[in-house]
């Protein structure tokens, strides 16, 4: 990876300047895409011929589902560009993913729930899915917790760096645990060597919700990274203060 | 209007919870954000004030 490439958004006062720049047509984007996607699932796709009506809790749960992975996948590489190159910015845009991937993955496991109720007869099995995005969802929470509990930064962008790198182990296994275990959970649907296995009718709603989450994610993720730069700057203001007084 | 868009499908409750827990959350996900950015920005503002500083944009 090009270094001056990297380092050429690290300055946060032109990070604040673009992301206020990008973020109204960001959010026009995500509404008008939220607007299409709950159209197309909730009025134009048609009922699953097995599941019935209940079909359309996918379009939420799957969105859902694919960003906790993704939000998690990006918060583990801004970790490592923090820890590799001191990318000023990489444990700012790592912080704020926490937050905004652990609600993924709540409404990932609530939704999963209230889908598996009526389809499997249970809330909740002890699947191997199930599980590994349960394990997910503590290691959004430790990683949350040390934030919280380290007062210095730099130290805790460390710790925090080193748990969100080591627990990436677990986005491959949520990902193949549908085939190297025998689980209750079906096996994917989209991404598969010979194509999706929905309908099309289904499936572009389902590709729209997909996007839509996405949009939104990035729009939440500037807005926390806009807070978390703020907050920084509130510090070094402050800390300024006290050492001048001394 | 749910009967006309679910028809009389038994398992409409789990749709509704679905996604009225999914927009709940979502919704004061981006709300909470939106007035954290909006208190650190008066926070900085009053220190900028107080310290006399010039004003960052």
């Amino acid at each position: 990876m090009n270094g001056s490439v990297i380092f050429k958004y690290a300055n946060p006062t032109q990070f604040m300047s673009l992301s206020k720049a990008m973020l109204p047509w960001l959010l026009v984007l995500t509404v008008a895409s939220f607007g299409i996607g709950l159209y197309g699932g909730l009025w134009v796709a048609p009922p699953d011929y097995q599941q019935g009506e209940t079909v359309r809790i996918m379009f939420v749960h799957v969105p859902a589902s694919w960003m906790a992975m993704a939000a998690y996948s990006f918060m583990a590489l801004a970790s490592l560009v923090g820890m590799v190159w001191k990318h000023p910015l990489a444990d700012v845009a790592a912080k704020s993913a926490a937050p905004i991937g652990a609600c993924f993955t709540f409404l990932a496991l609530v939704t999963g729930s209230l889908w598996g109720k009526p389809m499997w007869g249970a809330w909740w099995v002890w699947d191997a899915r199930l599980t590994s995005m349960l394990v997910l969802f503590f290691l959004y929470l430790g990683y949350i917790a040390i934030w919280q509990t380290i007062e210095e930064p730099i130290k805790a962008g460390r710790v925090a760096a080193i748990l969100a790198m080591v627990g990436f182990v677990n986005i491959p296994i949520i990902k193949f645990s549908v085939d190297w275990w025998n689980t209750l959970h079906q096996p994917a649907s989209i991404l598969r060597a010979d194509g999706p296995a929905i309908y099309i009718s289904i499936l572009w709603p389902l590709l729209v919700m997909i996007l839509s989450f996405t949009l939104l994610f990035s729009v939440l993720l500037l807005v926390a990274m806009r807070s978390e730069v703020i907050r920084r700057r509130i510090r070094s203001i402050r800390m300024a203060k006290i050492e001048g007084f001394g | 209007m749910l009967a006309q868009l679910f028809g009389e499908d038994a398992n409409i409750g789990f749709i509704v919870v679905s996604y009225g827990i999914t927009f709940t959350v979502l919704g004061a996900l981006c709300l909470y954000l939106a007035l954290d950015l909006n208190k650190q920005w008066r926070i900085l503002r009053a220190l900028e004030k107080e310290t006399g500083k010039q004003r960052w944009k």
